[in-house]
């Protein structure tokens, strides 16, 4: 009873819990926290104390002293750290309730992996109660997504979503506010970092950060060759050597390293294509799909999409907060019984 | 595309993306087959996108994305044709937009009705509060005043038994409530069934206390049958064998004694069943009642009293019941000797309540 009186003074929240950002979106305030899903952990006397959360703790990644560890609590999608989870959202939970004086309570959506399984979804559910929310709904990433890029999910037309995410790429067509054909392939953005990694080790004998390869993908990343190639300077250790090095890349070499993630994408999404509903399928070409999350920030990816597939692809506003905003949407709906067809036990 | 002074300001004046799509294909010198195939559009498509004629296209979404990759497979500024676009569809709320929220603008009250509950609650925890206060402070002035009264009147008794206390202690028992009187009763009794007997009746003498103006506690020995005997009189001196003498003075010519070799429980009612005297009796304690016979008498020891009725000892042991106890009735029918008779009635009820 008195988690009911609290919840009156907490905001509703929605949580897109991703492998690389968590971002919560608070109804009538739109998106309120956009952090890292990163948390740092200090070991002392074997007692473990979280030291930071989001951005301060993702500064530390790959700089901690021995006894501070920066972890990434989720991999793929789904909790791999569930106590670690369970403070980093109690940290966030409490953070969008910095101005309440009375402990938060709020009722929760948070989204998830089409292809998590019932273990994975009771695990994040169970994580979320345990960080203070008194009533937990999940929703599929795909229909979030769908819903926060404005996609027409609630009529008879078939609309494909493909959110390409840090841990995993959801692909989903979705008609009358239910999901008919889904995909969950668990490469994402972090797949791509790892492959530029990789392609520097090999080709420049030198060793980069997850961060610094993160910038390479931003900066010069792309998915589709063009006429215009642009460099980036970076620095690396030196395997051979051992000391620190400077060297240049260019955006073809890679476009090069992300040719494997990239046509793994490409084909589940054909893949998804051959196995939808020919009804669909030509609402679907005749309209064309629509990329969100972070991934679909790569610098033509939709047009790599849009030749591959011979759709057209189009990218949706923001594409990094759909899910969060998709969710608020949803979540506008859950005093009505209209939620319970969008979400999932 | 090669922008004319003539034609940037037709753009930005009052020309919609639609004819800024098509200036720039026909300057292109393309068809709509050609571009809906580069764009994988079909060729409709791109002609409701040059009319501007957007409810022919599947939603906002959709037209935004396409309009921006024709917008750069023409090699346009993006960004302008998009801003002309925004400015188009605010010119036309008739234009569909199939989001969510539009169909579910609902306002939360949640937060009002909770401080609208946090506010009840604090009002009626602040009324409680406050009566609770107040409350306490009448019974404390009352609590008070009570006890005023009972120091008062145990001061009294004090001093009137002065004598007594001094040779039975029993002004410690005196300062002691009715149910310690009736624990010390119950303790000092000889009989194993003595308790039984004595603590049924102590309630009564309570009861009728209860219903005097001045409260006086009847436990204690030295006024009990005042309330019970208004018209009497009773007096408390020693008596010869060393205990008390307990004397209850009414209007009448009959009198009755009783003396006490052991503890007892007694009671005396007068011819109308009005209680005259309860309580307790020690060891060498004598009871002088005087009055109107006939008296009913109620003894819980009997076997250690010793009856006089107008001063003639009076055999009671054919009257004494297993239990130990006897009821007695004392008339006194003319000059004749006092008879001695039983109520049956009583009697069957006593012993029902008291035997077992």
């Amino acid at each position: 009873m008195f988690k009911k009186l609290r919840g009156m003074f907490s905001n509703d929240l929605s949580i897109d819990l991703g492998t690389a950002n968590t971002l919560i979106y608070v109804r009538d305030r739109g998106i309120v926290l956009n952090e890292p899903s990163v948390v740092s952990i200090r070991i002392h006397n074997g007692v473990k104390t979280v030291t930071a959360v989001g951005a301060d703790a993702k500064r530390m990644l790959g700089r901690t002293p021995g006894n501070i560890t920066a972890i990434r609590p989720l991999k793929d999608g789904v909790i791999a750290d569930f106590q670690v989870t369970e403070k980093m959202l109690q940290h966030f939970i409490h953070k969008v309730h910095e101005n309440s004086f009375i402990r938060p309570s709020p009722r929760v959506l948070v989204c998830v992996p089409c292809k998590s399984t019932q273990v994975e979804r009771r695990a994040i559910r169970e994580s979320v109660m345990g960080a203070g929310a008194r009533e937990v709904r999940l929703i599929e990433e795909p229909m979030a997504a769908a819903i926060g890029a404005g996609l027409p999910v609630d009529q008879a037309s078939g609309s494909m979503v493909v959110d390409i995410g840090g841990g995993t790429t959801e692909i989903a067509i979705i008609s009358l506010n239910g999901v008919v054909y889904s995909e969950s392939v668990r490469l994402g953005g972090d797949r791509f970092d790892e492959a530029i990694t990789t392609h520097v080790r090999r080709n420049y004998g030198s060793l980069i950060g997850d961060a610094t390869a993160e910038r390479i993908k931003k900066e010069i990343g792309c998915a589709y060759a063009s006429k215009t190639i642009r460099e980036i300077d970076v620095r690396g250790r030196n395997l051979a050597e051992g000391v620190p090095r400077s060297f240049t890349l260019n955006s073809d070499e890679i476009l090069e390293a992300l040719q494997e993630p990239l046509s793994s994408i490409v084909q589940a999404v054909k893949s998804a294509l051959e196995q939808s509903p020919p009804e669909l399928a030509s609402d679907i070409a005749e309209s064309g799909l629509v990329l969100t999350g972070g991934g679909a920030l790569l610098r033509d990816l939709d047009k790599l999409l849009s030749e591959e597939t011979g759709l057209p692809v189009i990218v949706a506003d923001d594409p990094l907060t759909c899910v969060a905003r998709g969710g608020g949407k949803a979540m506008e709906l859950m005093d009505t019984h209209a939620l319970d067809l969008l979400t999932v036990d | 595309m090669t922008d004319t002074p003539q034609q940037t300001q037709r753009e930005h004046s009052g020309a919609s993306p639609g004819t800024m799509l098509r200036e720039a294909r026909e300057a292109a010198n393309l068809t709509h087959a050609a571009v809906g195939e580069a764009l994988h559009l079909t060729a409709h498509y791109i002609r409701s996108l040059e009319n501007d004629d957007y409810n022919k296209l599947p939603g906002l979404i959709f037209v935004k994305g396409y309009l921006k990759s024709y917008g750069r497979f023409l090699k346009l500024d993006v960004d302008a044709l998009l801003a002309l676009y925004e400015q188009r569809v605010q010119e036309m709320p008739a234009v569909k937009n199939q989001t969510l929220a539009g169909n579910y603008t609902r306002k939360r009250n949640d937060q009002a009705i909770g401080w609208a509950i946090a506010a009840t609650l604090v009002i009626l925890l602040g009324l409680g509060a406050g009566w609770w206060f107040v409350g306490r402070e009448e019974k404390v002035t009352t609590t008070s005043t009570q006890i005023q009264l009972h120091t008062t009147q145990a001061s009294t008794a004090a001093t009137g038994n002065s004598d007594i206390a001094s040779e039975r202690d029993s002004s410690t028992r005196e300062d002691q409530p009715a149910g310690n009187e009736t624990t010390d009763a119950a303790a000092t009794a000889d009989s194993p069934t003595a308790p039984t007997q004595t603590s049924a009746p102590a309630p009564q003498p309570a009861a009728a206390s209860s219903n005097t103006p001045a409260g006086v506690p009847v436990g204690q020995p030295a006024t009990p049958a005042a309330p019970a005997n208004p018209a009497g009189k009773i007096s408390v001196t020693p008596s010869p064998s060393g205990g008390r003498q307990i004397n209850l003075l009414g209007p009448g010519p009959d009198q009755l004694l009783l003396n006490f070799a052991s503890n007892s429980w007694v009671e005396v009612d007068d011819e109308t069943g009005k209680r005259l005297y309860a309580e307790m009796m020690h060891t060498s304690d004598v009871l002088l009642v005087k009055g109107r016979a006939p008296f009913q008498v109620l003894l819980g020891d009997a076997r250690k009293v010793s009856v006089n009725f107008n001063d003639a000892p009076i055999d009671i042991r054919g009257s004494i019941r297993t239990d130990t106890t006897a009821r007695l009735t004392l008339a006194n029918p003319g000059n004749s000797a006092p008879s001695l008779a039983e109520n049956p009635v009583v009697n069957v009820q006593r012993t029902a309540g008291l035997s077992h």
